[in-house]
């Protein structure tokens, strides 16, 4: 390391880039920064607070225990994953496809909107569920690979000091006292970012009242487990992802105090309960199946085929032990992801319910967009920090997420609410996205770019 | 309507400032009644009204988004790149990476060193050079906050004319960025710029072209609008396209490429075009190793 400062820079306790968080997006966008020969005689700084964790491929392969903390990785993550050369070290771990989402209400079983990988001739699958350890893990063991980039654990950053003057560096103090200075200081920090604190920018952010319960469960089911279901409840939505053979991954999202009671349950009174949720009587409503015959109707007289199929969830058999846990789910947005020389990425820039699996691949898509515009203005001798080139990877960005995080709030206020035009809204948005291809496609098309 | 918005404000800073403005339009207009009674005598032919005026704008140069220049080079950066990969001057590119290693460039009224600082980043080693003193001293002062800069970037304030005399064929590339509008006698001081150059060496120029749209646009508009500083540019000394390419070809140079420049203020940012009735760079090679006479 002595070496590495020695060679660049003059300065002792110099970094080019420092990045705060080395969660799944802060560890990626090093290996991506690292990995972009551009950026081959800079330096790079990657704080995490958590210790380093031995990892070794072979235990992991054979392992039985699953994480209940998994992402659902879009198309895009996976091309950018591939460039940094990871993902064949995830796919050879754990890694599951999907290539069907089914997607229902509280309204009726027969009404439902799947979403299959023949739909859009792009993409190999719809969606990878990774776990979070295990993409983490890779990624560090690739930012091994490269000399430009250095990992500091177990160490926070106690004090930012962000000058009003444009030009000079940002200096940092660390825990144990140290000082260091940078160009550029990114906030991968998650969603209560102390960079963002320190950026002083508006944040927009609320709250859903509710919490995700996430567990490892085991299904029964004969067939390849690469379908992943989503039910919509008027308390908030139940998502099963698929993680092995038999075995899925849980995001329950609902009401605080019921997150709470599912917690202290017995592991058979668990399953019991999520399984009488999953299967739950369709709401009776004769105003949402009015609206469900006309939209029938109307598809019928337009030669559009519905398929009626009827939704059998897999029926869930065991939830493996200490897999289970609850985090609070919400909304948020910096109005600016930038000022001179500090930047936000992920989630401390933006936050979003977990509905669609979109948080993380936002992120990545952050990292990915940052990357190309840092080195595109470093090319032209731009120094790194400078407010014009941040300033273009937050219009970009923004212009990408802020769609998105206001679809996803609007389906979040709108899907699984039983009040009734609500619940015939949900169901003909169901109807009428099943039926028409052109519409599955668009939304394919959205969630995996 | 950002544009629009862009502009009030523009006209809003100019109304509050127009005191300080008219100070220093009056005192440019008394260095050009003087004409040929010049208080500060230069041997290069660049006109002191001129110096003293970017000497005055100090400070102003490194507010970074307001200057006009610091967009430029997003356009100008490529386009001298460029030409030193085709000029050969650096022999097996490294896939796309821009590095201007081993060559030494001279920028030839390098102002506050906007253009030579990104220069030297890509790490060419760069003379900055500018008759203003004050000028020269805020350029060192900036290049202070990248102390990779220091390895790369060395700044004189002298004369191309003085300069060029102990410089002779010491420089793989010379460029003039919007620096020869500024000039009356171009000849002379693109024969001072050619004794810099290595023979097979490139010159690189942009300026406004002088057409009725560079005089709308750039003279009028741009200063009104606030997008210039009031009495940057006189029309007069500006240059045409064809004048520019016949002198450098009397001089001994290959004209080798030229390209138009346009800026999109609504976007804020400068464009490569064919279209060079506004600005236009070109990027000429010393053919003639033929020593100009001082």
């Amino acid at each position: 390391m002595i070496i590495k400062r020695a060679l660049s820079s003059s300065i002792s306790n110099f970094y080019d880039i420092i990045i705060t968080g080395g969660g799944m997006i802060g560890s990626v966008l090093a290996c991506k920064l690292a990995s972009n020969p551009v950026f081959r005689n800079i330096s790079i700084l990657l704080i995490e607070s958590g210790p380093k964790k031995p990892w070794n491929i072979e235990l992991t392969k054979n392992k039985d225990n699953f994480s209940n903390r998994v992402s659902s990785l879009n198309n895009n993550t996976k091309v950018l994953l591939q460039k940094i050369n990871v993902w064949d070290i995830i796919e050879s771990c754990s890694c599951q496809d999907v290539s069907q989402i089914k997607v229902w209400g509280p309204g009726s079983n027969n009404i439902s909107t799947t979403f299959d990988v023949e739909d859009n001739f792009n993409l190999d699958h719809l969606a990878y569920i990774v776990e979070n350890d295990v993409l983490i893990a890779a990624v560090m063991t690739a930012l091994n690979n490269y000399d430009n980039v250095h990992v500091l654990h177990d160490n926070i950053v106690t004090e930012y000091k962000i000058s009003k003057n444009t030009e000079e560096t940002v200096k940092l103090r660390l825990k144990n006292e140290e000082h260091i200075e940078c160009n550029l200081l990114i906030g991968t920090d998650g969603i209560n970012s102390k960079v963002r604190q320190a950026m002083d920018v508006q944040y927009l952010s609320w709250n859903y009242n509710q919490k995700a319960v996430v567990a490892t469960l085991k299904i029964e089911r004969l067939k390849d487990n690469n379908t992943a279901w989503q039910k919509f409840l008027h308390s908030g939505p139940i998502a099963l992802l698929p993680l092995a053979d038999e075995i899925s991954s849980l995001v329950w999202t609902t009401t605080p105090d019921y997150a709470k009671m599912l917690l202290s349950l017995s592991e058979e009174s668990f399953v019991d309960a999520l399984n009488t949720a999953l299967w739950k009587e369709p709401i009776k409503d004769v105003f949402a199946s009015s609206v469900t015959n006309i939209v029938s109707a109307v598809l019928k007289t337009l030669n559009i085929h519905e398929k009626h199929e009827e939704i059998i969830p897999p029926t869930i058999t065991q939830v493996l032990k200490n897999t289970r846990a609850a985090f609070p789910v919400g909304f948020g947005h910096a109005v600016s992801y930038v000022i001179p020389h500090v930047a936000l990425v992920g989630d401390a820039a933006h936050r979003v319910h977990p509905l669609a699996g979109q948080g993380v691949n936002l992120g990545f898509g952050d990292v990915e967009c940052l990357d190309s515009i840092l080195s595109k203005y470093f090319l032209i001798g731009v120094k790194l920090g400078d407010i014009r080139a941040l300033r273009e990877y937050e219009t970009i960005r923004q212009r990408c997420n802020v769609p998105k995080l206001i679809a996803i709030d609007f389906i979040q206020k709108i899907a699984g609410n039983s009040w009734s035009p609500l619940l015939a809204t949900t169901n003909a948005g169901f109807q009428v996205t099943d039926a028409v291809s052109l519409l599955k496609k668009f939304f394919i098309d959205r969630a995996a770019t | 309507m950002a544009f629009i918005k862009n502009v009030f404000s523009r006209l809003k800073i100019h109304t509050q400032d127009r005191n300080k403005i008219l100070v220093t339009k009056y005192s440019y207009n008394k260095y050009s009644d003087n004409g040929n009674k010049r208080s500060f005598k230069f041997h290069d032919g660049a006109v002191d009204p001129d110096i003293q005026f970017h000497s005055n704008l100090g400070e102003e140069w490194w507010w970074s988004n307001e200057n006009l220049l610091i967009h430029l080079n997003e356009v100008r950066i490529p386009f001298i790149i460029n030409g030193i990969y085709n000029s050969h001057l650096i022999y097996g590119t490294s896939g796309n990476i821009n590095n201007l290693k081993n060559i030494n460039i001279l920028d030839v009224g390098c102002g506050a060193g906007i253009l030579s600082e990104s220069l030297a980043r890509l790490e060419g080693n760069v003379v900055g050079l500018d008759p203003s003193t004050a000028l020269i001293n805020i350029a060192r002062k900036h290049a202070k906050y990248d102390f990779r800069l220091e390895k790369y970037l060395r700044y004189e304030a002298t004369s191309i004319n003085d300069f060029a005399k102990s410089n002779v064929h010491k420089f793989d590339v010379v460029i003039a960025s919007e620096v020869i509008e500024h000039i009356s006698n171009k000849e002379k001081f693109l024969e001072n710029c050619l004794n810099c150059l290595k023979p097979q060496g490139a010159l690189f120029i942009t300026t406004p072209n002088k057409t009725l749209m560079s005089k709308i646009f750039i003279v009028k508009l741009a200063e009104r609008l606030g997008f210039v500083p009031i009495g940057t540019h006189n029309f007069d000394k500006f240059i045409t396209f064809e004048e520019l390419k016949n002198l450098l070809t009397k001089l001994g140079c290959t004209i080798k490429q030229t390209q138009g420049m346009v800026y999109n203020p609504i976007t804020q940012k400068f464009i490569l075009s064919y279209y060079n009735i506004l600005m236009y760079a070109v990027y000429a090679q010393k053919i003639s190793s033929f020593k100009h006479e001082l």
